[in-house]
Formats: C-alpha cells, structure tokens, sequence
C-alpha cells in the first residue's frame, strides 16, 4: 500500500454550548491514499461534516475543542496557527461544499473569483491568472469558458456553479479534496455529471478525494474505502462491496434497509414496508455511556452495549480493513 | 398547443385503485400555469413568461398514488398546487370529483378544501412557529366549522396527533421543540384535520434524513391503507416514489413526458428522459452500481421561459433524430395493451411514432 | 419564479455552527430524553408514543408574564413606566408648587433644598414642571405613537399582503408623505386643523405612519412567502384570519421595536411644535417644551435643560428596554431559550 497522503488519527471535536461540551466527533481515524476515495456516511448530527471542517481550522475557535491528529503531506495540522494552515487550504486540501449559491459570492464574476483563488496559492502576474482561470473552467467542462468567466454565478445553472466551485478547488492543485455533501442540492442527472467530473479529474490528477454524503447510494457508486458515522463515532468501516455486502453494525444495517430501491420489480402495493429505526440520535452534550446507538437498537445483543462503548474491531471473515463497533456478531456473515 | 388528444390515450390504468368505470377523483386537463416575468423597468409590464407548467392532462384515481416526479424546475411542484388552485392555472381545468375548481368561486373553494390537502416540503417552513402544534393542527377544525367546541376540538387534535405517532400530550409546544421528522409528523395531522379526499404531498420526505424518511413514507402508506386517501406524490426522488406510487409521471420542463404504472416507468422506461433519469439514481449495491449503463446527460435544462422547439427534450436527448425540432410530441401509448384491466405507459417521444400537438 | 426554488434538499447545510449551535435550543434539566436538535423523543413508525415530561404547560399569558418577571431589565423598565404613568396621573398632587408659580428674584436659581431641580427664568420650579409635564409627553407621546401605529401597520398589512397596485398605491402615497421634512409636514397639518395639543398630537401621528407602514411591508413581505402562509390558504383559511392570525404576529418584532423609537421622537417633536408654537401653549409644561427653553440658557442654568432632558432619556430607555424584552418573550423560539436558562440557574 502506498502511503497515505492525509491520516487522522483519533480525532475528536467539541462545542462548547451552555448546557456544557456537545461530543460531535468522538476518536475519528482513517487514510487517504493518493486517487482513492474515501466516502464518510452519516446523517445530520453525525459529526461528518465537522469532523474535516476541524482538519482545515475552520470551526469558530472559542467555540470548537479539537484535539487529536491529522497529518498532511509529512504534517500535522491540529494545532497549528491560522497563518500556517492558510496555505494548506486549498493548495494542499480543497473543499467543495454543498450549497454552490451560497459558496460563490453574487457580487462577482466566477472568473475573477477563481482567479482570486489561484492568486492565493501564489503570486501571478493578472493575465496569466485569468488564462489559468480559463483553462480551470475547461477543465471542469464548462463549454466558452472565455465568456463564462465573465458572468456572475446567478447567471449560471446550479449544475455550472458546483463546477465553478470545482475549478476554485483545483485552483490550488490540491492532493486531497473534501467534497461535502457537493452533490446534495443537485438534480439526479446533474448529479451524475458532478460525479464524473470529479472522478475524472481524480484519475487525473490522483487525487485523494474525501466524500462526505449521507446518500448510500452516491457512495456505492465513487467510494473505494466507507466510513459509516453515528453520534460522532465511526460504528464501522471497509472496503465499499465488504460494507455493503456484509454490514454488521445493526446502524449499517438499518441505514441500508430503510433506502427504497428504484430497480425493484415489485408495484409497491407488494413491496414491503422500508425498514425504520425508531427514535433519533443521542443529544451529545450527553451521550450514552456505552454504544451511543443503544437507545435505538432493536437487537441489543449484550449486555455491555450499555454500559461499554464498544470498540472497532476487524471482522472475522474479511479483510482486516472491515471493522465494526459492536459486541453484536450477526450470524451467516 | 392542447393535448386534448393526449388525455383519450392515457385513459384506462385499472390497477388496485377505483373501479373501471369511476370517474377520476382529480382531473386536470390541458392545464397552463404561466408566471408572468416583471421587467426590471416600472410600467414596462412583463418581460415574458416562466412557463411552468404547459399543457398537462393528468388523472389521479380514487384511491391511488400518483408519483410525480422530475428534476427542479420542471413544474411538478407547481401542478401539484395548481390542481389545489393554490396558485391560479393560467390555462386549462382542473375537476376535482367532477366539479370544476379552476372556474369556482373563492369561497366555494375555500369550503372545498377541507376535502384537498397539502403537505409541504420542510417542516420547519410549513408551521406557524408563533403558534403551537395543536393550534396549527386545529386550524382546518375552526375554519371549517369541524368539532366546536373547546373539548371536542381538543379531543379531535390528540386523535390526530395519535393517528400519526405523536403524543397529545405535546399538543402546547412548539415547532422549534420537535425534529424534523416530527414537524412532519405534525404537517400529516393537519392535513388530515378535515378529512380529504385527496392529499398533495409536495416533496414530503426531501428535508429529512434517510433514516427519517423511511418512517414518513411508511406512515403515508399506512395512512392511506387505513383512510382510503388518494395521494399526488410530487418527488425528485425516483426511488422514493418506486416505494410508494402506483403510477407514476415524470415531467420535463412544464410537460409530462411519460405515464404509466410505477413498476414498468421505472423498470423499461420508453422515454429517452426517464431512461436518463432512472440510470442516474443511485443505487445502494457498488455491484450493480458498476455494472450500470450510466446515461450522462450534456448541457442544462433550457430556460422555461423559452423552451425549445417541437420536443422540449432534443437539446439534451441522446437520440434525437430530424423530427424532433419541428414537432411537438403527444403522450402516446406504449408498449402494454390498452384493453381493460391491463397496465398502460404512454410517452411522449417520436420514436414511438412521430405526433404533433399542434395541428 | 416558479415554487421550486425551495425543494432543493436543504438537510445538512454546510456551515460550521449548524451541528452544534442548533441543538442549544431545548436544554434538558426536565425529565424525559432530549436529542441532539434539542427536541422531543418520540417517532417510531407506528403510534409509539413516547411518555412525556412531567411538566404542566401554563397558559400563553402566564408563561409570558412570568418569563418577564424573570428578567430583571424587563422589570426595571417596568417600574420606571409605572412611576411615570403615576407621575402623569397625579403630577398636580405630587408637584411641590404650581406649574405657573413664580418665585419673583429666584429666577435661574440653581438646584437646592427647595427647588430640587432648580428654577428656571420666569422663577418657576422645574421639578414640579417635570413632573407635571410628564402627563403632557406620555399622552402626546401615546397618543402620536398610537395613531401612527395602527395606521402604519394597516396600511403596511395592507400593501405587504396583498402587492400589485394597492401596494403601489397605498406606498406611493406614504412616501409622498416620508418626502416632507418631517417637521413641515406637521406644521402643514396643523396650518389646517388649527394649533393646540391634541392637534399636535394627530399631526405627530400623520408623519410617523410612513415609518410605521414601510418597517410592517417589509416584515410583511417576508412574512407573506413563507411556506406556512401557504399551508394555512390550503387549509382553507381567508385573508382575514390568515393576516391577523399568521402574518401580523410573525412580522411583529420589528414593529415593536419601531414603536419604541418611535415614542422618543414623538416626545421631540412634540417639543420642536411646541418650540415654534404650534403644540403645546405657554405656560403648561411639556419636557419638550421645557428643553428648548432651556437650550438658549444652557450656559447660565443647565438644569433647566438637563432634568427634562433626563427625562425623556430615562422615558424612551424604558420603553426601549420593554421593548427588547416583548419581542424576545414573544416569540417562542427565544421563550425556550429563555425558560431554558431559568430553569440552568
């Protein structure tokens, strides 16, 4: 294996809220390796999103307690100084997040926003900018990338401003890009277009992409590593066919039965019910002291998954990259 | 530009809902709702027309789901208010068990809609935060005149709250006191306040979390089980509306492109859109997800203001041929057989055939 | 544009604070389980209703006032608005001389045992004539306020609610009025209805209603699109009950706090009629009547400026403190917080 290009290692994120510290990302660690993609899963709440915006320093710093590790590039990044992370940001890690409206400023042209972008990473004369700005935009398949530079993002599709955001991204020649949740507030079919793109670029470029989603079945289509997150927690993780093949984590395994299937032959006055998990996640200023998806879960095999927060241990019967955090072993698995 | 010659084709869908004979609960027939665009200059009038929904003859069955789905922009939202007069048609009727809605006068419709509902898409919008669950859920009780009286009102709400697993007990809070999947929980009770008919359920599981979903969607279909209701089930959401249409039609730029039962629109799609749209859903299987034929659409939806010539999908269609600039397809039947009890799909595409809607 | 702008999915939205800000909004402390957006367990797919927390809700009233009196500026104001109101009332049983006595050879006297406050250069004492014009500026003050509000936020329901041309007419014509300087514009209300206070009064309402109409629209018109206007018309609800039940309430905190800012320069312009002559007439007393007398002396007896001066500062604090605690105890999102909080101590 080669070696990882960003590694965190048991991170965790706190907010302090009047009513005392909320555990949004509790001991978090994975690997990016070059041109991989690593999909973090989880619903609203889970920590997903914090959990890397905490990589780049971009929580409010009285607020957010982060603590643990995360090297880039040789680097450690938790800790360091704004000044110092500034240029990791972008040049070193790019982000794509999910709103492209609110993310884009509507005052100015895309063009002279991403040529601000690459003037970031490095002086450069205005017009050679402005050509890199252009071949950005050709890059992420805007058609007349010329004159498309000088419109204002209102004036683009939603589908044309997710790859403005792009070409802002790449702007730095990043190793890793964080795509949060960039797919989200796009249409199925524009959607797929992004995906494309973005994993073309990657082959490209072998970038090391961090995909943040809550959408199973975006990640069974990009992903090449999964991390499932609950209440802060990774409750289990592996190779995308372990994970959805074999999910052992009774979280996994509700998440995946509660989606609909668009290819399922049945009229659905035949189909069954979706699979549901009552209830809803742990308020983490208090967390449960043992599983935190105790509350929740209908199996409950042990009696420690109330008291001990079980650990993340490999599956026997896969590759020692699938681990899961439960005492709950399922049978024919 | 009618499609009269439209509705006669797409007639008979037997299926589980209504019997053969029974007349629609919900019709709308050639219907036009046309957002006039202000110019920029005062006195200078409009500056053109959104149109967003262009021409659509639609049945809902009695007892029925009517999936209907398409991208943003489409107009789905929009026909899904327009057949509740929530915004005006511009064109076009609407029969609601045969009476005409759109030519009502407003307080018959106002009394009519005790028996047409809506659920909206965020719950945290769609509830008076001023006001608490029980007084949002109670509002269609003291409009039109349902169980007066304090007691029996409040009796009326718990009920509600019951029917769709909330506590009555929580009656007194307020929105921001509940989740997402609660308000919408709360959203469902009030629709269910006045006992309709008909529910327009406008993108309700888009703001909730997947695990959330499921248990809205479940809570829909139950519902329905138990009070016989006849749903339009407006969604971006392919897969959500496998789960819980009966038939389904998918729109495209202020038109339906394509009709049929759920199972045969989604499984054998027959036009080049729903193809596009059904390969680009994911699916949760990394297996099938790569053995998939994805179809990548090119370019952006035209602008609906200005839509293009004949069929309103060749600038992006994959297999467009020389009819299709100059001819405007009518929603035709294909595949499946017309005669009774069988399933019907109808698209609007010249390759089943070249039509023309205007003559 | 069409109604679709909104049904993008709009869960998970990207910002830093919205994973752990949100969930500030119910703190614990009652018993039952609260989750992570700080709301209420319950849900399952079918009626699984979860028990709920021992907690008696009081009615709205109760709740309100009682949110009040746990706030000690709301309290404060509170009291400084009684003390005046009973000052307004019995200003005349109160004040210590007449508010025409003149003390012949005390005139400009500095403030002292027996003029608190001073005298001014007729040798009045500008105690009594504070307390006794605090009846004159409450009413004028109220009564301007009043009339400006009511027909502000009509015309603002109005306009905000339904657009199109009553919007252009009626807003067309409150500008036309926010043209006129607006002390001009009083002074040509009363060059027809005649000088004196309640003239005054009306004219002062007149020209504080664009204000009152342009800060409802506004509120209005976010109001008016947002989606539970729409559930409300679905539910089959009319114009009235829909204005008066959903839009007014809901576009009411800027309105609150305009009144109050309102009344302080009600209480001003009173004085700058009353400066010219038009308002309140010589002798009776008005704060503001009594601070543009004694602006032209401020050299040789400040207190005849400063105590009215004072107040009308402490008067429009007041209601500028209410203010601010109305509108947050009014709105039941800040009301949890709020009992949240009282609840911690």
């Amino acid at each position: 294996m080669t070696e990882p290009v960003l590694s965190v290692r048991d991170l965790n994120v706190g907010f302090r809220t009047s009513r005392g510290l909320a555990h949004v990302v509790n001991g978090i660690s994975y690997d990016v390796q070059p041109g991989e993609t690593l999909a973090i899963v989880g619903e609203s709440g889970s920590g997903k999103s914090v959990g890397t915006l905490a990589l780049l320093g971009l929580l409010p710093p009285g607020v957010a307690k982060v603590s643990g590790s995360a090297v880039f590039a040789g680097e450690e990044l938790i800790g360091r100084s704004e000044e110092k992370l500034r240029p990791i940001r972008g040049a070193g890690i790019g982000m794509v997040f999910q709103d492209p409206m609110t993310s884009l400023n509507p005052v100015l042209t895309v063009g002279r926003q991403i040529v601000e972008a690459v003037r970031a990473h490095g002086p450069m004369p205005k017009a050679a900018a402005r050509a890199r700005a252009e071949e950005l935009l050709a890059e992420v398949g805007i058609p007349d990338p010329r004159s498309r530079a000088d419109a204002f993002p209102h004036q683009l599709s939603g589908g044309m401003r997710q790859r403005v955001m792009i070409a802002i991204a790449l702007a730095g020649d990043p190793k890793v890009l964080i795509a949060d949740e960039a797919t989200t507030a796009l249409d199925v079919t524009v959607q797929a277009q992004i995906i494309e793109l973005i994993g073309r670029l990657q082959s490209e470029h072998s970038t090391g992409v961090i995909w943040i989603t809550h959408d199973l079945g975006v990640v069974a289509g990009i992903a090449d590593h999964v991390l499932v997150m609950y209440a802060g927690r990774c409750v289990e993780e592996g190779s995308v066919d372990e994970l959805f093949d074999r999910p052992v984590h009774p979280y996994t395994r509700g998440l995946l039965g509660s989606m609909p299937l668009v290819d399922d032959p049945r009229p659905a006055r035949e189909r069954d019910p979706l699979s549901t998990m009552p209830g809803l996640p742990p308020d983490p200023v208090r967390l449960p002291p043992g599983c935190s998806f105790y509350p929740r879960c209908t199996i409950r095999a042990d009696e420690r998954c109330r008291t001990e927060v079980p650990p993340l241990v490999p599956i026997a019967g896969s590759s020692d990259r699938h681990r899961a955090a439960t005492f709950y072993a399922p049978e024919g698995v | 530009m009618t499609g009269d010659d439209a509705t006669t084709v797409v007639e008979p869908v037997g299926g589980h809902a209504g019997g053969a004979g029974e007349p629609p609960l919900v019709r709308a027939t050639a219907l036009k709702v046309h957002f006039p665009i202000r110019s920029g200059t005062p006195l200078r009038g409009t500056a053109g027309h959104v149109r967003a929904v262009d021409g659509v003859d639609l049945e809902v069955r009695r007892g029925e789901t009517l999936g209907l789905v398409g991208e943003s922009g489409c107009g789905k939202s929009t026909l899904g208010s327009a057949l509740l007069r929530l915004v005006e048609p511009t064109g076009g009727t609407v029969e609601f068990d045969g009476a005409d809605v759109t030519s009502m006068a407003k307080s018959q419709l106002r009394a009519l809609r005790r028996r047409m509902a809506m659920i909206f898409q965020d719950p945290y919008a769609s509830l008076d935060p001023r006001r608490t669950v029980g007084d949002s859920i109670a509002e269609p009780l003291s409009i039109h005149g349902l169980y007066r009286g304090r007691g029996r009102r409040r009796g009326r709400v718990g009920e509600l709250m019951e029917l769709v697993g909330l506590s009555p007990d929580h009656a007194n809070r307020y929105p921001h006191e509940f989740s997402g999947g609660q308000r919408q929980r709360v959203g469902i009770a009030r629709a269910l306040a006045g006992e309709p008919d008909f529910i327009v359920c406008d993108e309700p599981i888009a703001s909730l979390d997947v695990s959330v979903q499921a248990q809205v969607v479940n809570l829909l279909m139950r519902l329905q089980r138990e009070l016989g209701l006849t749903y339009l089930f407006v969604s971006h959401d392919l897969a959500a509306v496998r789960q819980v249409a009966d038939r389904v039609a998918v729109m495209y730029l202020g038109r339906v492109v394509e009709l049929g039962p759920a199972e045969t629109v989604a499984g054998s799609p027959q036009h080049p859109y729903t193809e596009a749209l059904v390969s680009a859903v994911p699916v949760p299987d990394p297996q099938r997800e790569r053995e998939r034929e994805r179809i990548v659409l090119r370019g952006d939806v035209p602008s609906p203001a200005a839509p293009p010539s004949g069929c309103r999908f060749r600038t992006r269609c994959p297999k467009v041929f020389e009819p299709c600039p100059d001819h405007d397809p009518v929603l035709q039947i294909v595949g499946g057989t017309t005669s009774e009890g069988s399933l019907a799909q109808a698209a609007a595409c010249h390759l089943h055939g070249v039509t023309d809607q205007s003559p | 544009m069409t109604s679709e702008g909104s049904e993008r999915r709009s869960e998970e939205r990207v910002e830093p604070f919205a994973e752990g800000a949100r969930r500030q909004a119910r703190p614990g402390g009652e018993g039952g389980e609260v989750t992570s957006e700080g709301s209420i367990q319950t849900a399952g797919d079918t009626a699984d209703t979860v028990a709920i927390m021992g907690e008696k809700h009081r009615s709205r009233w109760v709740e309100t006032l009682v949110l009040l009196v746990r706030n000690p500026m709301a309290v404060a104001s509170s009291l400084v608005l009684l003390v005046l109101v009973i000052v307004g009332v019995f200003g005349d049983v109160l004040a210590p001389y007449g508010y025409n006595e003149q003390f012949v050879g005390d005139q400009l006297e500095s403030p002292s045992g027996s003029h608190w406050f001073g005298t001014d250069d007729f040798g009045r004492d500008v105690f009594s004539r504070v307390l006794l014009g605090a009846e004159v500026s409450l009413r004028v003050g109220a009564v301007a306020v009043g009339i400006s509000l009511v027909a502000g936020v009509l015309i603002g329901l109005l306009a905000g609610y339904y657009g199109r041309w009553i919007d252009d007419a009626l807003m067309r014509f409150m500008d036309m009025l926010f043209a006129f300087p607006a002390l001009l514009m009083a002074i040509a209300v009363l060059a027809i209805l005649g000088r004196g206070e309640t003239n005054a009064m009306v004219a002062i309402g007149i020209v504080y209603t664009p204000i009152f109409a342009r800060v409802t629209r506004a509120s209005v018109l976010t109001v008016r699109e947002e989606v539970f206007i729409r559930a409300s018309r679905a539910s089959g609800a009319g114009d009235f009950r829909i204005i008066f039940r959903h839009v007014l309430p809901n576009a009411a905190p800027p309105i609150i706090v305009q009144t109050t800012i309102s009344l302080a320069f009600a209480i001003l312009s009173e004085a700058a009629l009353s400066f010219i002559g038009l308002g309140t007439q010589p002798p009776d007393p008005s704060w503001g009547r009594m601070l543009s007398e004694g602006r032209g002396f401020i050299e040789q007896a400040w207190w005849m400026a400063l105590f009215p001066g004072l107040a009308i500062f402490v008067t429009v604090l007041a209601f500028n403190v209410l203010g601010d605690a109305l509108r947050d105890v009014l709105d039941p999102r800040q009301r949890s917080a709020l009992s949240g909080k009282g609840a911690a101590r």
